[in-house]
C-alpha cells in the first residue's frame, strides 16, 4: 500500500512537473513601443515587459522577424528600422512566449483580443 | 556540370570538416538554473562562459557553482560581466564595474582557462567614441588586476561602429544567431558571421554565438546560447593564458580593514587558488616546512595546502561574521612556520592604529611562536618586532592592539606563526588605521558632525550632516578598497539614504562641497 502510494505520488510529481516545463507563458495588452533589441532582434513592449521577437532563420537575408502569419503586418520595416503598423495601434493581443538562454521572452506565437 | 558536382562534394566535405573539428561552447547564467557540468561535458562542450556579475551590484546566483562545477568537469571556463553603459555612463563609473567583476570573478580567473569576458549589448546613449573609451577602461582595469586581456562578447552593429583600437586590443566574440541547428555538435555547421558585423576586428573574429536556442544535456531549462570557437583546440589553448598571471604588488590605503569573509584569491605569485584574502596580501612559508603545507589560508580552506585540519578547537571559526585567517600546520612534525604580509600604505603622519583578534589553544608554547612584523622597504627586510604573543594559548578570541608611527609608502605588516599542530593559530577583524579615523558605532564627527545610522546595518543606512548649507556627498569603497558607489544628497537635503549593500565593511568618504571632511567605517551584517 505504501509503495502504491509512493508511486502515485511520484508520477504525479513527474506529470505535474513536466507540465510546468512546458507550460506556455503568456501575457496580453497593448504594444506601448517598438525598438531594436541586440544582434537584429526587435524588442516589443506590451505594458511593462519586453517580448522579443526573434529573426526569422528561414529568411536568408536576416531581415525578417519570426511573427505568425496573421500578423506578418503587424511592423512595418521602413529602410531596416520597424515601427508598428498603425492599424494595431491600441489593439489588445495575448502573447506566448519562451525564456531563452539569454532570459529574454522570445515571442512564439501572436493573437488579437477581440471584444 | 562537372564542375558544379565538384563544388557540391568539396561544400559536403567541408561541411563534415567543419562539423567534425568544431569547438563547441556554450554561456550560462542563473537562468539555466543548476548545470550538470559531467553530462555537458560529455555531451560535446569544450568550453563555457558563465555570467559573474552586471553592472554595479547583480552577482548570478549560479557563478561558484558554474565557476567551480565547470572547471571540475574539464570544461573551459571563463567568466563575463554584463555591462550597464546605460545607466553608468562614466569612464569611472566603467572602472567601478571592474573592479565590482574582479571583487566577485577574480579568484576563479585562473591560468589555461577561458580570458573574462564583458558582455556588451545594451543600447546607450553615449557617443560611440564614449563607448570605446567605456569599454577600453572596464578592459584596462581587469587586465592590470588579472594580468589577463578580456574579450569582448557584442553584436554586429555595435562591433561595426566602435573604434579600431580595440580590434587591435582584444578578441571578439561576436553574438549572431546565425546557426540553424539546435544541438551540440550543431548539424549542419552554423556559417561564419557576416563580414559586415566584424567593424575593424574583420576579417578576424574568436567566436561565434550562433543559436540562443541550443538543447544541451545537463541543462534542463531549455534553449542555451552555444557557441563555436574559430580554431583548432591547440588555437584555443593558444587563446587561454596558460602560463601564470602577472604577480602584482599593490598597497592597501589606510584605513584598511577585513574579517576575511570572502572567498579568498588566487595568489597570482604562484598560481594557487584560495591563497590570499585581497589583493594587498601576499603569503609564504618560512623556517622549516617539514610538509610544505604551511600557509595561512580562510579557515574552512580544504584545497591542497593543507592536508588534513588538525583535530582540535576551532571555534567559534571567526570573532566578526562567519570566518578568519587561519595558520594550519600539518603535523608531524611540529613547528613549521608561515607568514601572511599586508602590503599597506602608512604614509599618514602620527601613529597607526593596528587592531585584530587572535586565538590559539595550544597549552604548552614551545615551539610556538607568533609575530606582527613590520618592513618599511617593500618586504625586502623585517627589522622591526611591532608585536608579539609569547603565551600561546588565549582559548577565545581575544582582542589585540598596538601602534606604529612608521611612514613608508611600502610598509609591509607580517603575521608569522610557528605552530605546533595539536591547534592552530587564527586571526579575524583586522583593522589598520591612523589613530581617531575609524570606529564602528552609530558615530558622530565632532570635527565634521557627520553621523552615520545604524551602524551594523543590514545594508540600508544613512549619512546625515548638522550643516545643510553644505552640499553633501559620499564615496563608498569596499575593504579592498574597490570604487562601490558615490551619493550627492539632493539639493538643500543634509542626508543620504543608501540600500542594497552586500555584506561585509566598507568605508564612506564623506565630501561636503566637494572638501573630503572624514572617513566612516561601516559594517554591513544581513
Amino acid at each position: 500500500m505504501k509503495i502504491a502510494s509512493l508511486v502515485l505520488s511520484l508520477m504525479f510529481f513527474t506529470a505535474s512537473h513536466a507540465f510546468a516545463q512546458t507550460e506556455a507563458n503568456t501575457i496580453s495588452g497593448t504594444i506601448k513601443e517598438v525598438k531594436p533589441h541586440f544582434a537584429g532582434e526587435h524588442t516589443l513592449i506590451v505594458e511593462e515587459t519586453e517580448l522579443v521577437l526573434l529573426v526569422d532563420k528561414k529568411d536568408k537575408s536576416g531581415k525578417s522577424l519570426e511573427i505568425n502569419k496573421p500578423y506578418k503586418d503587424l511592423l512595418l520595416d521602413k529602410k531596416g528600422v520597424f515601427t508598428l503598423n498603425p492599424k494595431y495601434t491600441n489593439k489588445s493581443f495575448k502573447f506566448t512566449y519562451m525564456v531563452n538562454g539569454k532570459g529574454w521572452k522570445c515571442i512564439e506565437t501572436i493573437s488579437e483580443i477581440k471584444k | 556540370m562537372k564542375k558544379k558536382l565538384l563544388t557540391a562534394i568539396a561544400l559536403v566535405i567541408t561541411g563534415f570538416y567543419a562539423t567534425a573539428q568544431s569547438i563547441i561552447g556554450i554561456d550560462v547564467s542563473s537562468y539555466q538554473s543548476t548545470v550538470n557540468w559531467t553530462q555537458v561535458k560529455a555531451g560535446g562542450v569544450t568550453f563555457a562562459w558563465a555570467k559573474a556579475t552586471e553592472g554595479l551590484t547583480v552577482t548570478d546566483a549560479q557563478y561558484i557553482n558554474n565557476a567551480t562545477g565547470g572547471v571540475a568537469a574539464g570544461v573551459y571556463m571563463g567568466a563575463y560581466h554584463f555591462a550597464h553603459p546605460d545607466t553608468h555612463t562614466t569612464t569611472a563609473q566603467a572602472i567601478a564595474e571592474a573592479n565590482y567583476f574582479l571583487s566577485v570573478a577574480q579568484p576563479y580567473i585562473v591560468s589555461c582557462e577561458l580570458p573574462p569576458a564583458l558582455d556588451y549589448e545594451v543600447s546607450s546613449s553615449l557617443s560611440w567614441t564614449a563607448q570605446t573609451a567605456w569599454i577600453q577602461a572596464w578592459m584596462n582595469t581587469v587586465k592590470t588586476a588579472t594580468g589577463i586581456t578580456p574579450i569582448l562578447y557584442t553584436d554586429g552593429s555595435i562591433a561595426s561602429s566602435l573604434g579600431s583600437s580595440l580590434a587591435s586590443y582584444c578578441h571578439l566574440w561576436i553574438a549572431t544567431d546565425n546557426g540553424s541547428a539546435t544541438t551540440i555538435p550543431p548539424s549542419p555547421a552554423p556559417p561564419a558571421p557576416p563580414t559586415s558585423d566584424l567593424g575593424s576586428w574583420n576579417p578576424n573574429w574568436s567566436f561565434n554565438q550562433y543559436s540562443w536556442t541550443t538543447t544541451v544535456p545537463g541543462i534542463t531549462t531549455g534553449g542555451v546560447d552555444a557557441d563555436i570557437f574559430n580554431g583548432t583546440l591547440t588555437d584555443l589553448k593558444n587563446l587561454m593564458v596558460c602560463t601564470p598571471p602577472v604577480c602584482h604588488t599593490y598597497y592597501a590605503s589606510l584605513p584598511y580593514t577585513t574579517s576575511f569573509e570572502n572567498t579568498w584569491i588566487t595568489d597570482s605569485c604562484a598560481n594557487i587558488a584560495e591563497r590570499l584574502p585581497d589583493i594587498y596580501w601576499k603569503s609564504s612559508i618560512g623556517g622549516t616546512t617539514p610538509n610544505g603545507d604551511d600557509y595561512w589560508h580562510r579557515e574552512d580552506y580544504s584545497g591542497s595546502d593543507w592536508t588534513s585540519i588538525t583535530t582540535g578547537s576551532y571555534t567559534p571559526a571567526g570573532s566578526v561574521g562567519n570566518h578568519s585567517a587561519r595558520f594550519h600546520n600539518d603535523p608531524p612534525p611540529a613547528g613549521s612556520t608561515g607568514a601572511l604580509d599586508l602590503y599597506i600604505d602608512l604614509s599618514a603622519s602620527g601613529n597607526k592604529n593596528i587592531q585584530f583578534d587572535y586565538m590559539h589553544n595550544e597549552a604548552s608554547p614551545s615551539p610556538f611562536v607568533f609575530n606582527v612584523l613590520l618592513s618599511t622597504d617593500g618586504g625586502s627586510t623585517f627589522p622591526t618586532t611591532l608585536f608579539t604573543i609569547s603565551s600561546a594559548q588565549v582559548s577565545s578570541w581575544t582582542t589585540q592592539t598596538f601602534t606604529t608611527s612608521a611612514t613608508s609608502t611600502t610598509s609591509v605588516l607580517r603575521f608569522i606563526a610557528t605552530d605546533k599542530g595539536a591547534h592552530d593559530v587564527g586571526i579575524d577583524n583586522l583593522s589598520v588605521a591612523k589613530v581617531g579615523t575609524t570606529d564602528i558605532a552609530n558615530v558622530t564627527s565632532e570635527e565634521y558632525e557627520i553621523m552615520v545610522y545604524p551602524n551594523p546595518n543590514n545594508g540600508e543606512f544613512n549619512i546625515a550632516a548638522k550643516d545643510a548649507s553644505k552640499k553633501l556627498s559620499v564615496e563608498l569603497y569596499n575593504n579592498i578598497g574597490q570604487f562601490v558607489m558615490r551619493e550627492d544628497a539632493k539639493d538643500g537635503e543634509n542626508i543620504i539614504h543608501l540600500t542594497g549593500l552586500s555584506e561585509g565593511v566598507y568605508f564612506a568618504n564623506v565630501f561636503m562641497d566637494g572638501v573630503k571632511t572624514t572617513t566612516k567605517k561601516l559594517l554591513v551584517i544581513k
